[in-house]
């Protein structure tokens, strides 16, 4: 009873990063990403229940849901069960808390495919992969290795903090100069209020590996340069646009600041070349290199860190109540939201202990795309599949075929699949 | 394959928004009657008034997170404000001050301190709207006490009512009652 009590009563603060988050997004900005495993048979509600139950009772971080007090939101416990139900609409949609048991996830299933639908505040993409596995693991338990032998549960033992990554490492006295110029924005018809066109481009990770290096490159740099290329072939050059594409490229933090925060725990670096001046892809990749280099350091990101809590520790701003704040950030964030192209956000290789492998085909990630990031990308890999996903609320997929040329005419074999929009 | 078929977008807003349009074609309609026949807006008021309050019900009615406790503050708080429109609008005799809101603050304090004690383990849930009821109660009777000189006997038994209300809060529910203050108004 007294635990029961105590449960109840716990509570804790969003993270500084987090914390605006819900300011900013509406329908329309929805600040939502999805993650899913496709497996190689199909999916049974039943058992997706129960595991996502075990996986929760696992990660009570991820138990929560979310309150307004009179100046920010903050996270309570939620004593109700997660909704598990069939995909029945259009991919990283709004999560209406109400209608999910006011859970800041959502877990759905479609044939062979288990998706896990995050908001944002709740936490980021790297923790968001570790909760998806769980689920995964829990399925495949249940559903295939109900006799195995091995104590496979037991040595997944799960460490994690609700410690907020950014304060532990905010530096006052960073002064740092944002670049406030208006990037390029792509053009176009949109679709329907609501509908998001999904494209997967799957190639071979060793391949893309091979060629990256080949070029002096990484995996990302090489990417998101093809993908500045395709931009502006598909977009700049035919709006005669004299605008530099920018790409926004989040950083995990843990691999510079040790933590096993589950809350928020990444920043950001932008890449903006101006296209019309680099011209050649050879160029363009040589920029990137040169800013990843330049931007990709400690140093830098705390100055990133920097610019982000000085705003969100602002006292003036902590006792504005909150539905001002609300009205004050959904605008400036829309404004700032111009200053970008769009973000390429890679999670790299999600790596999946031996015994599960046979059961596991690929895995997905998306970010919800909106009507100023008309697109959003993402990249992940399984085995030998890294997957470029790209998200839109544009009629044409200029952006998407381009792209699978650039691949296609680098040596890479390109294979399509999406929602057919 | 990966992604369902989607076919049908909008579905049900359609009826939400048809029922709009007659509630907003009706209140014009009465307005139009009233004043066509005494120039003067009166019982139109009125009217519109309760097809307000009628949604504001059906809103919080039909939202599932909407809890008992918080439910009863916006109850009490439209149902004052309705009780005092209506008197207004008919002569301001004053009687929502004497008799109607008080009985709506002192219905909605008897609610919650059933509720709580019905409820008891769930008063988490309720506590900030119960501070709000109270906070509503009490400075509603501060304020009569000081505008009028003879209280009306409803006010002083509304404010023993409270007093009662928030002794069972702070005596049974202190901690609770402490740590959702500090979530509520955190910086």
């Amino acid at each position: 009873m007294r635990y029961q009590r105590k449960e109840g009563l716990a509570w804790r603060r969003l993270d500084n990063y987090a914390k605006l988050f819900p300011l900013a997004s509406t329908k329309k900005y929805k600040t939502v990403f999805r993650i899913s495993a496709v497996l190689k048979e199909q999916i049974d509600q039943e058992t997706l229940e129960k595991s996502v139950r075990v996986a929760l009772n696992k990660f009570k971080f991820f138990k929560v849901r979310m309150r307004k007090g009179l100046f920010w939101y903050y996270f309570e416990n939620n004593s109700k069960n997660p909704i598990v139900e069939e995909e029945n609409d259009y991919p990283c949609k709004f999560i209406d808390l109400p209608l999910n048991n006011d859970y800041l996830f959502q877990v759905s299933y479609f044939d062979c495919k288990i998706n896990l639908e995050i908001f944002h505040c709740l936490t980021d993409g790297s923790s968001a992969v570790h909760f998806l596995k769980e689920i995964v693991y829990n399925y495949i338990e249940m559903k295939y290795l109900k006799n195995s032998s091995t104590a496979l549960t037991k040595e997944r033992e799960i460490k994690y903090t609700s410690e907020d990554i950014y304060s532990k490492n905010y530096d006052k006295k960073l002064k740092v100069k944002r670049d406030v110029k208006r990037a390029y924005n792509l053009r176009g018809r949109l679709l329907p209020p609501g509908v998001i066109s999904v494209t997967h481009e799957y190639m071979s990770s060793n391949k893309i590996r091979e060629i990256a290096k080949s070029k002096g490159a990484t995996i990302t740099q090489f990417l998101t340069a093809t993908l500045i290329y395709a931009i502006h072939k598909a977009g700049v050059e035919k709006d005669n646009s004299k605008r530099e594409v920018r790409i926004q490229v989040p950083v995990n933090l843990k691999k510079y600041f040790p933590s096993y925060t589950s809350s928020n725990s990444f920043s950001y670096i932008d890449i903006n070349v101006d296209t019309n001046k680099a011209g050649s892809y050879d160029n363009i990749l040589e920029e990137v290199k040169k800013q990843f280099a330049e931007k990709l350091t400690e140093e830098e990101l705390l100055k990133t860190i920097a610019v982000n809590l000085k705003l969100s520790n602002n006292l003036i701003l902590g006792f504005v109540p909150l539905f001002l704040k609300k009205i004050v950030v959904a605008k400036a964030h829309k404004k700032m939201r111009t200053y970008n192209t769009t973000t390429l956000s890679n999670v790299g290789r999600i790596g999946i202990m031996a015994e599960y492998k046979p059961y596991i085909d690929k895995f997905l990630l998306l970010i919800a795309p909106e009507n100023v990031e008309k697109i959003k990308c993402t990249v992940c890999a399984y085995e030998d599949i890294t997957v470029f996903s790209i998200t839109s609320v544009l009629e044409e997929k200029n952006v998407e075929n381009t792209l699978k040329e650039l691949l296609e005419s680098q040596g890479i074999d390109v294979q399509v699949e999406g929602n057919e929009v | 394959m990966l992604y369902p078929k989607i076919t049908n977008v909008k579905k049900s807003r359609e009826v939400t928004n048809i029922c709009i349009i007659i509630s907003v074609f009706l209140g014009i309609m009465l307005m139009t009657i009233n004043y066509s026949f005494s120039h003067k807006l009166n019982w139109s008021i009125v009217a519109i008034m309760s097809i307000i309050y009628l949604w504001i019900s059906i809103i919080y009615a039909l939202d599932k997170s909407v809890n008992l406790a918080s439910y009863t503050l916006i109850q009490m708080l439209v149902i004052s404000l309705l009780l005092f429109i209506i008197d207004f609008v008919f002569g301001f005799q004053k009687w929502s001050f004497s008799i109607g809101i008080p009985i709506v603050i002192m219905v909605s304090n008897i609610t919650m301190l059933i509720i709580t004690m019905l409820k008891h383990k769930k008063y988490v849930k309720y506590a900030f709207y119960e501070i709000l009821i109270l906070l509503f109660s009490i400075i509603y009777d501060v304020f009569i006490s000081f505008v009028s000189i003879h209280v009306p006997l409803l006010n002083i038994i509304t404010i023993w009512i409270c007093i009662t209300n928030l002794s069972f809060v702070l005596i049974f529910n202190y901690d609770i009652l402490k740590v959702e203050i500090e979530k509520k108004f955190h910086i």
